[in-house]
C-alpha cells in the first residue's frame, strides 16, 4: 500500500515537468504484490486509442504528455496516470477487494461496501469448465441458504433451485432469472417425457458472472417475481484493446456419481422364489424350486439357456459416457466501441442408453459510444438437440426402470441374437433405445438491446428492449414391433411450442457524489412484459412400413390440438441508495406491479423495502485498526410477492379441451375465486459482514425471517363439490435461519497460497396457518405419505413407523401401533400414520479450499445438506419379500438378508408368496424413508499456467490446462440409503438416471 | 449527434406509451370461457352435458375400475398386479390410500350445471332442452347409485334403511352446500326414484334418434338403470322389487332393444350401439384411455392384471370358477370368448378390439329379463320367472327350458355367465347377502390366506371415506371399522 501511494505522489511529481510531444509510453502492469496482470486494459482518457497488457503484463501505448492513462483490469481498481516525461510508467493497480467490488443487482451496480445487503457473486470462472450441462448446477455449495436440487442425471434437464426454504405451499418455490437486467423465461422446455431446462440454453462460457440475491432490500424491486430470490446472471462483454481469442476445449467421461445398488442374480432370485412356497405353502426346496422353474415366467428358457442372466444395469448404462465442450471468443475494441462474439459447442452423452444431448451456442455483444449515448446490443443464440428416453415414472420401456426393475431371466436377447420381444411386465427398452423416439429440439434467441443517454454527470436516461422467444419441437415415434407402439401398429406424435416474452424498460439514474461525504444513487424505472405461448401438436397410429417416422406416414387416427396462454405485467419502481461518507447507508425501494393473473380489483401489488448498514470500520476509532479492515453491521425489511399461480385461477372457467363420442365437452375447469391476489412476503435480515488483516479472513454471518402470508393455497373441498380445491389467499409460511459465510487466506508462503471459503446456512421451516373449515379448524393438508400442518414444515413424512427389525420368530414385519400407542403390530391396517421426519433440508452448505503454487493449482469444493428425510418410491417392487420382486419384477441385494429361520435379527421380512405388498412389509412405512444427510465433492480441479515464456514462443498469450472432477466422493449418513442422496426437491425417489460424477480434460488458450 | 439524441428521446416516450392501464392487464381466454356466460343454447347445454359422459368414461370410473371391481371382489377375476396397477381387490382399504368417491361426484357437479341452468332462456327448441335436462337427472342418479353401492353403510354390520348413505348433491357451487352430510340410504332411495322418474318424464324418444343414440342416455336407459338400482335396493326397501320389475318389464316392452342371437353373439362385442345396447360409452381412437382402459387390464400386452380366478383343485359345487358354470356348447365359453392369453385364463371376448377403442357396455337388455324373473320370482309369479330367466339360455343356443325352475340361486347362477367381468358380480353377492367363496388360496387375495374372504356385513364390503374427504368436510362421517 505504502508503494502503492508513493508510485502515485511520484506519478504526479513527474506532471509538473512535462512535455507535450507524442511519445511511445511502455510498462507493466501489475497487482500489489507485483504479479503482473495480462490482459490489462490501458487507455488515454477522452480518445479511442487502447491497448492490452501482454501476459507479462508489459505494455505499450502512444501518448503525449498531460495524457491520462487509464488502466484497467476486471477484479482491480481503476488507476489514472498522468504523463509526464519519463517514457516508461509502470503500475500497480489494487485489488478491488471485497469491499470495492462492483455487485450487480441487475437494476443498479453497487460498490460492495455501499450495500445494506448480502449480495453474493459468483464468477464465471467458477462456472466455466464445470462439466455440467448447465450453469445453473455450478451454484451447489456456493451460496449460503441456496440448495440445487438435481432431478435427474440426464443431460439438459432441469434442476430445481432452492434459496432460503419454501415459502409456498401451492405456488411457485423458484427463483427469479435475470439476464442482462431482464426476467428470462423460466420454465421447463422439454417436449417429452424427459426435461430440459431453460438454463441449458445458456452457455456457461459467456458467463461473467452469477449474482444471488436473497434478503428483502435486494428482492423487493422485483416486486411479484421477486419472493424466491433472484439469480442475476451477467454476460461477458467486449474489453477495449487488440482484438484476443479464447479457445477451449474440454473433454471429460461421465458416470453414476453413486452406484452402489446392486440387484438379485438369477440364481439368487429362483432362492428367493422357491423360498415363498416353502414358506408359506410348505414347500420343500426341491419341490419349490421345481415349482418355480416350471411356472415362474422365463425361468424354464433361462434355465434350459444354461442359466446366463441378462444384466439389465449393464444392458441399460453407459459406462464412461463421453461429454465434449468447445469454445471460442474474439473480443476487442477501443474506448468507444468494443465487441464480444463467441462460438459453443457441447455434446454430452447420457449414461442412459439412447439419450444424447449437443447445444450450439453463438453470441454477439457490441457496445457504441457516441458522445452521451451508449447503445448496447447483445445477442445470443442457441440450437439444443436432446435425444431423450422416458424417465420420472415407472414407464414401460424407460430404460432406467429396466435397470431396476427387468429380472434377469427375463432375457433381453433371443438366441438368435435379436431382441427378446416377449418380456414379463416390460418392453425392451434396449429395442426402444434403438429404435424409437422422444426427442426434444429447441432454438433459443435473447436479444437484449439498451440506448443509455447521460443527460449531464448526474442523470442518464435508459430504455431497454429485450426478447426472448424460445422455440421447442418435440417428436416421439413409438416402433410398431414392440412396446407401447405395439398395440397402434406404430405411432406417431409431434408438438410445436412458442415460448414469447418481450420486456421493456425506462429508467432514469441519478448519481451524485458531493464532497466526498454524500454519495446518492437514485433509479426510477417502469417495467412492462408480456409473454405467450403456442403450443400445437398431432399424432397418428398404424404406419405401413418400418422407417417411417412422422405424423404424415401415420394415417390412423390422426388427431390435433393446439392452445395459446398469455401473460402481462407492468410495474413502476423507485429506488434510493444513500451513503453518508460510506458510514452510514440507506436503501429504500417502492414497487408497484400489476399482473394479469389476478382480478381486475386485485391486479396491483405495492412492495416496500428499507435497509441500512454502519460501516464501523471506517469509524475514527477502526479507521487506523491493523486488525480490522471491514466491519459493517446491516439490517434490512422488504416485501416481495409471489404471483406462482397458475392463469386464470380467479375465474370460474369453462374448459373445452375434452371430447365425448367425437362431440365437444365442456366443463367447469376451476372453483374460481374472484378475490385472489398475491402471495405477500415480508424478508427481515440483520447481519454482520466482517474483514481481518487487510481482507485476508473475511465473510458475513447473518439471521433471515421469511414470513409468506396469504398464501396462495389450493384450499381442499369436498369431493362432493365436483372439485378438488379451490384457490384462496389463506395460510401463512415462517421460514427462518442463520447464514454464515466465511473466506481466509490460510497461508501465504512465497510463491505458495493455500485459501480456504466456506459457507453454512440453517433453515427452520414452520407453517404457521392454513385454511380453516366451517366448523374453525385447520384443513391439514394430509396425504398417503407426507403432511402439511400448522406449527410443522411442509410436507413433513407422514407414515408408519417401522420397527427396524422383524419379529424373530416368525419374521414379520412389525409397525409401531400409533403415536399413543408404542407397542408393536404385525398388522399394517391396525398400526395408523405417524409424524416420521422433516422433507426439508434443516442445514445446508459447502466448503472450499483453493492452494496456488506458480502456475499450479489445486480446487476442491464440498457440499453437504441434511438434517431432512427421503423416501424410496417403488420399493414395493425392489424390496418386496413376495411376488413382486421374484415373480414380475426385480429385487434389488437388500432382499439378501431376509428373514430364513426363527432367531434371525434383520430388517427384511420373510420370503412370502403373496401379491400384496402389505402383507410382505413392503407398503409405505418408515423402512424406506432414509436420512438425507451427506457430503460430497462437488467439483476439484487442478490446474497449470504454462508460464509466458513458453507460450511466447508459440505465439500464444496464454495455455491453462486443467484436469477437474465432478461428484467424485460421495459420503451418506444413513447405511440404508443406497441410491444417490442428491434427488428432486419433494424428497420422494423415483425413477431418473442417477445424479453425475465426471472426469474431464480441459485446455485453454489465449491468442 | 443531435438526430441520435431526438431518436433516443422518441425511444423512452414510446415505451411510456405502452398500455399502462390495468385493463390492458387481461388476459386473453382462448381456450377457456366464464362459466356464467359458458351457455347460452342448446347446443353449449349439450357440449356441458358431454362432459359428463366423458367423466363416466375415465379410467378411475366406467373406463375401467369400477367394472373390474365389480369381478375382481368376487370369484370372477382377481388381478396379479403385473402392472403395477392397484384394485385393492385384497379388500384391505385405508382412507388414505383407498379410492375416492371424486370421480362420481364429478360428473353430478355437470349434471346440477345442466339441471341448474336458466332453461326458458336459453336458445333453442325448448322440448329438447327438456329432454338434455332429463339425461342429467338420469345420469344425477346413477352417478349416486354408484356412491351409495360403494360406501353406503346398508350391508355393513347390520346396516339397513336407516343406515348411513352417500351426501345427495343436487346444486354446483350452492355455498351452504358444500360440505354436504351423509344422507340415509332411505333418504338415498327416494332421492334416486325422484330424479330417474324426473329423468323418463322429461326425456321423449322424439330426440333419441341416430344409430349412436344409446351412447346416450335415453328414456329407455333411464327405465334400465330404475330397474338395476331398485332391484339392488329391494334388499333393503323390500317394496322396490315390484319397482325394479315393473321397470324391466317396461324396457323389454317398449325400448325396442332385444338380446342378441347366439350367431351374433361374439361378433357384437366389436359392434357399436348393438341391438341389444340400453346405455354405453363411447370410446375411440379420440375417445381412448389407451394402457389404462379396459382392453390392456384384461390382456394387453405386457399389463392384463386382470384374469379369470380358476382353481384345479377347488370345490367345484360349492365354490365354482368361472370355467366350472358353463356348458361346454354356452357360445359365452366358446374360444373367441375366454381363452388363454401368455398362458392366463383370459376373458377375450368382451372388449375385443386393440387400442381400447370399443366401446363401454353399461346396462343391456339382457339384464331386464334376468331382472324381471328375480322381481316376479319374489312376487310369488314363479312362472314367468322361469320363462324370463330362460330366455337368455335359450338366445344364447342351450335351448328353451334350460332350468327346471326359477329360484334365487339359479338367477344368480345365469346372471354370472351373463355378466361375467361387466362389473356387476360383487352386488349379487351383497344384494343376496352372501358370503364371498373362497376360490383358490394362491391366487385370490381377499382371503388373508385365511381361506375366509370378508363375510357378509364386514366393514371391507364398503370403502372407507377417504382422508381427504374427512379433512376437507366437518360433517362427514366415517364408515364403520375405518
Amino acid at each position: 500500500m505504502k508503494k502503492f501511494k508513493l508510485f502515485i505522489t511520484l506519478s504526479f511529481m513527474i506532471v509538473s515537468f512535462i512535455g507535450f510531444a507524442q511519445n511511445a509510453i511502455s510498462g507493466v502492469v501489475s497487482d500489489s504484490e507485483g504479479i503482473p496482470l495480462p490482459g490489462a486494459t490501458v487507455v488515454v482518457e477522452g480518445t479511442s486509442n487502447g491497448v492490452t497488457s501482454d501476459f507479462d503484463g508489459k505494455y505499450t501505448i502512444m501518448a503525449n504528455a498531460g495524457d491520462t492513462l487509464v488502466f484497467s483490469y476486471v477484479g482491480y481498481n481503476n488507476q489514472s496516470v498522468v504523463v509526464g516525461t519519463s517514457a516508461t510508467v509502470n503500475v500497480l493497480l489494487a485489488s478491488a477487494n471485497t469491499l470495492n467490488e462492483v455487485v450487480v443487482t441487475g437494476i443498479t451496480t453497487q460498490e460492495r461496501q455501499r450495500l445494506a445487503s448480502n449480495i453474493v457473486t459468483i464468477g464465471g470462472d467458477k462456472i466455466e469448465g464445470v462439466a455440467l450441462s448447465s450453469p445453473d448446477q455450478a451454484l451447489q455449495g456456493r451460496v449460503a441458504g441456496l440448495r440445487v436440487n438435481t432431478v435427474s442425471g440426464s443431460p439438459g434437464t432441469p434442476v430445481q433451485i432452492r434459496i432460503r426454504g419454501e415459502g409456498s405451499i401451492a405456488g411457485s418455490n423458484a427463483p427469479l432469472f435475470v439476464i442482462d437486467g431482464v426476467p428470462m423465461i423460466n420454465s421447463n422446455q422439454g417436449q417429452m417425457l424427459m426435461g430440459l431446462g431453460p438454463l441449458s440454453m445458456i452457455n456457461s462460457a459467456d458467463i461473467e458472472s452469477m449474482t444471488v440475491l436473497k434478503d428483502g432490500s435486494a428482492t423487493a424491486p422485483y416486486g411479484a417475481r421477486g419472493s424466491n430470490g433472484v439469480i442475476v446472471i451477467t454476460t461477458k462483454r467486449g474489453q477495449a484493446g487488440d482484438v484476443k481469442f479464447n479457445f477451449s476445449s474440454q473433454y471429460g467421461f461421465q458416470n453414476y456419481a453413486r452406484g452402489v445398488r446392486k440387484n438379485i442374480t438369477g440364481v439368487q432370485r429362483l432362492e428367493l422364489g422357491a423360498e415363498t412356497l416353502m414358506n408359506t405353502y410348505g414347500y420343500t426346496k426341491t419341490q419349490a424350486t421345481d415349482y418355480v422353474l416350471a411356472n415362474f415366467f422365463n425361468y424354464s428358457e433361462w434355465d434350459r439357456r444354461g442359466r446366463v442372466d441378462s444384466d439389465w444395469d449393464a444392458l441399460t448404462r453407459v459406462e464412461d459416457a463421453p461429454y465434449q465442450n468447445y469454445d471460442i471468443s474474439a473480443s476487442g475494441g477501443n474506448a468507444t466501441e468494443n465487441f464480444r462474439i463467441s462460438l459453443g459447442y457441447k455434446q454430452q452423452q447420457g449414461t442412459t442408453i439412447g439419450v444424447n444431448f449437443e447445444s450450439l451456442n453463438a453470441s454477439l455483444n457490441f457496445r457504441k459510444n457516441v458522445g452521451k449515448l451508449e447503445i448496447i446490443t447483445n445477442n445470443r443464440f442457441t440450437d439444443v438437440n436432446q435425444q431423450g428416453r422416458y424417465e420420472g415414472a415407472a414407464y414401460y420401456g424407460a430404460p432406467q426402470m429396466a435397470r431396476i426393475f427387468n429380472s434377469p431371466v427375463n432375457l433381453a436377447y433371443n438366441e438368435d441374437g435379436t431382441y427378446n420381444t416377449n418380456l414379463v411386465a416390460a418392453h425392451n427398452s434396449l429395442f426402444i433405445a434403438e429404435f424409437n423416439l422422444e426427442d426434444t429440439q429447441t432454438n433459443r434467441w435473447i436479444s437484449n438491446n439498451s440506448l443509455n443517454y447521460r443527460l449531464n454527470d448526474e442523470f442518464k436516461l435508459s430504455t431497454r428492449y429485450a426478447v426472448d422467444y424460445i422455440s421447442a419441437n418435440g417428436h416421439r415415434f413409438w416402433d410398431k414391433r414392440e412396446g407401447d407402439g405395439e398395440g397402434y401398429n406404430g405411432y406417431a406424435y409431434q408438438s410445436s411450442e412458442r415460448s414469447f416474452q418481450w420486456s421493456t424498460q425506462t429508467s432514469l439514474t441519478y448519481n451524485k457524489e458531493i464532497n466526498n461525504t454524500h454519495f446518492i444513487q437514485a433509479v426510477g424505472r417502469f417495467a412492462y412484459n408480456k409473454t405467450k405461448n403456442n403450443f400445437i401438436n398431432a399424432k397418428g397410429e398404424d404406419v405401413a412400413a418400418l422407417g417411417l417416422k412422422f405424423v404424415n406416414s401415420f394415417g390412423s387416427s390422426q388427431t390435433a390440438s393446439g392452445s395459446f396462454s398469455d401473460a402481462k405485467s407492468m410495474s413502476y419502481l423507485a429506488l434510493l441508495n444513500y451513503s453518508f461518507k460510506d458510514k452510514y447507508i440507506l436503501d429504500l425501494s417502492f414497487t408497484k406491479e400489476g399482473s394479469s393473473l389476478f382480478a381486475t380489483d386485485f391486479r396491483w401489488g405495492d412492495f416496500f423495502s428499507v435497509a441500512s448498514a454502519w460501516n464501523i470500520a471506517k469509524e475514527n476509532f477502526l479507521a487506523d485498526s491493523e486488525i480490522i479492515s471491514n466491519l459493517k453491521f446491516r439490517v434490512s425489511y422488504g416485501e416481495t410477492g409471489s404471483n406462482g399461480v397458475g392463469r386464470n385461477q380467479f375465474q370460474s372457467l369453462f374448459g373445452y379441451s375434452g371430447s365425448y363420442n367425437d362431440g365437444g365437452t365442456v366443463y367447469p375447469t376451476a372453483f374460481g375465486n374472484a378475490i385472489i391476489s398475491w402471495e405477500k412476503q415480508v424478508i427481515k435480515d440483520v447481519g454482520i459482514d466482517f474483514g481481518f488483516l487487510n481482507e485476508r479472513i473475511s465473510g458475513a454471518i447473518g439471521y433471515f425471517e421469511r414470513n409468506t402470508n396469504d398464501l396462495l393455497q389450493g384450499v381442499p373441498l369436498s369431493g362432493t363439490t365436483g372439485h378438488g380445491s379451490q384457490t384462496r389467499n389463506i395460510g401463512a409460511v415462517m421460514n427462518k435461519g442463520v447464514e454464515i459465510e466465511l473466506d481466509a487466506d490460510v497461508l501465504k508462503l512465497g510463491d505458495f497460497t493455500w485459501n480456504l471459503y466456506g459457507n453454512y446456512a440453517t433453515l427452520d421451516n414452520e407453517v404457521t396457518r392454513l385454511a380453516t373449515d366451517a366448523a374453525g379448524n385447520d384443513i391439514n393438508l394430509d396425504g398417503g405419505i407426507q403432511r402439511t400442518r400448522v406449527g410443522e414444515s411442509i410436507g413433513n413424512w407422514y407414515m408408519r413407523h417401522y420397527f427396524p427389525t422383524v419379529n424373530p420368530d416368525n419374521g414379520k414385519a412389525r409397525y409401531y401401533t400409533s403415536a399413543e400407542d408404542p407397542t408393536l403390530t404385525e398388522s399394517y391396517a391396525a398400526a395408523s400414520q405417524q409424524l416420521a421426519g422433516e422433507r426439508i433440508p434443516t442445514y445446508s452448505g459447502g466448503l472450499g479450499t483453493r492452494v496456488t503454487f506458480r502456475g499450479f493449482y489445486a480446487d476442491a469444493n464440498f457440499y453437504f445438506a441434511g438434517g431432512n428425510k427421503v423416501y424410496e418410491y417403488y420399493a414395493n417392487y425392489t424390496q418386496a419379500s413376495g411376488l413382486y420382486s421374484t415373480l414380475y419384477y426385480n429385487a434389488n441385494e437388500i432382499l439378501m438378508d431376509r428373514w430364513q429361520k426363527p432367531g434371525d435379527i434383520t430388517r427384511v421380512p420373510k420370503m412370502e408368496y403373496s401379491y400384496s405388498s402389505t402383507v410382505v412389509g413392503a407398503s409405505t412405512s418408515t423402512r424406506f424413508l432414509y436420512d438425507a444427510d451427506f457430503v460430497r465433492l462437488r467439483d476439484v480441479a487442478i490446474g497449470y499456467n504454462v508460464p509466458s515464456k513458453w507460450t511466447e514462443k508459440a505465439g500464444l498469450d496464454g495455455v491453462n490446462i486443467a484436469l477437474r472432477g465432478v461428484n467424485l466422493w460421495t459420503w451418506v449418513k444413513d447405511d440404508n440409503l443406497k441410491m444417490d442422496p442428491e434427488m428432486r426437491n419433494s424428497g420422494t425417489w423415483t425413477i431418473y438416471a442417477p445424479p453425475l460424477k465426471s472426469i474431464s480434460l480441459g485446455i485453454n488458450l489465449k491468442f | 449527434m443531435k438526430k441520435l439524441f431526438k431518436l433516443s428521446i422518441i425511444l423512452l416516450s414510446l415505451t411510456f406509451v405502452v398500455s399502462c392501464t390495468t385493463d390492458d392487464l387481461d388476459p386473453v381466454l382462448t381456450q377457456d370461457k366464464d362459466l356464467a356466460s359458458g351457455i347460452k343454447n342448446l347446443a353449449d347445454l349439450k357440449s356441458v352435458l358431454n362432459s359428463a359422459y366423458d367423466r363416466l368414461s375415465v379410467s378411475g370410473y366406467y373406463g375401467r375400475d369400477v367394472l373390474i371391481w365389480g369381478d375382481i371382489w368376487s370369484d370372477n377375476a382377481y388381478a396379479n398386479g403385473n402392472s403395477g396397477r392397484s384394485f385393492w381387490n385384497n379388500m384391505e382399504y385405508l382412507p388414505e390410500s383407498g379410492p375416492s368417491w371424486a370421480g362420481i361426484y364429478n360428473v353430478a357437479a355437470i349434471c346440477n350445471i345442466v339441471i341448474g341452468a336458466d332453461h326458458a332462456n336459453l336458445e333453442g327448441n325448448q322440448a329438447e332442452i327438456t329432454h338434455v335436462v332429463g339425461q342429467a337427472y338420469a345420469l344425477r342418479a346413477l352417478v349416486h347409485y354408484d356412491a351409495l353401492r360403494h360406501f353406503g353403510q346398508h350391508f355393513v354390520n347390520g346396516g339397513g334403511a336407516s343406515s348411513l348413505g352417500v351426501p345427495y348433491v343436487k346444486t354446483y357451487k350452492v355455498p351452504e352446500n358444500l360440505a354436504p352430510s351423509r344422507d340415509t340410504v332411505a333418504q338415498n332411495y327416494a332421492d334416486l326414484q325422484a330424479d330417474l322418474t324426473t329423468a323418463i318424464g322429461n326425456m321423449s324418444p322424439a330426440f333419441e334418434t341416430g344409430g349412436d343414440k344409446t351412447s346416450y342416455m335415453t328414456q329407455a336407459g333411464a327405465y334400465a338403470i330404475w330397474a338395476r338400482v331398485a332391484l339392488y335396493g329391494g334388499a333393503v326397501v323390500p317394496a322396490l322389487y315390484n319397482a325394479a320389475g315393473s321397470a324391466a318389464k317396461w324396457v323389454i316392452d317398449n325400448s325396442g332393444a332385444a338380446p342378441v342371437s347366439a350367431s351374433s353373439y361374439v361378433s357384437h362385442w366389436s359392434t357399436d350401439n348393438a341391438s341389444n345396447s340400453l346405455f354405453e360409452l363411447a370410446f375411440s381412437s379420440t375417445d381412448t384411455r389407451g394402457i389404462n382402459g379396459m382392453m390392456y387390464i384384461l390382456r394387453g400386452q405386457a399389463y392384463g392384471d386382470v384374469r379369470i380366478l380358476t382353481s384345479a383343485t377347488n370345490d367345484a359345487t360349492t365354490a365354482p370358477d368361472l370355467y366350472d358354470v358353463y356348458d361346454a356348447t354356452d357360445i359365452r365359453f366358446s374360444a373367441a370368448m375366454i381363452g388363454a392369453e401368455r398362458g392366463f385364463p383370459t376373458m377375450l371376448g368382451k372388449f375385443p378390439t386393440n387400442g381400447g377403442y370399443d366401446n363401454v357396455g353399461i346396462i343391456r337388455v339382457e339384464e331386464m329379463h334376468l331382472i324381471y324373473a328375480e322381481a316376479m320370482l319374489r312376487a310369488g309369479d314363479a312362472a314367468t320367472a322361469k320363462t324370463y330367466l330362460n330366455n337368455i339360455p335359450a338366445i344364447r343356443g342351450l335351448g328353451a327350458d334350460y332350468y327346471a325352475s326359477a329360484t334365487l340361486a339359479n338367477i344368480m347362477l345365469e346372471r354370472r355367465k351373463e355378466f361375467a367381468f361387466e362389473g356387476l358380480r360383487f352386488d349379487d353377492f351383497q344384494r343376496m347377502g352372501m358370503d364371498l367363496p373362497l376360490v383358490d388360496v394362491i391366487k385370490q387375495r381377499n382371503d388373508d390366506k385365511t381361506g375366509t374372504p370378508p363375510a357378509f356385513g364386514s366393514h371391507r364390503r364398503a370403502l372407507p371415506i377417504t382422508m381427504g374427504e374427512m379433512n376437507a368436510n366437518p360433517n362427514m362421517v366415517q364408515n364403520y371399522g375405518y
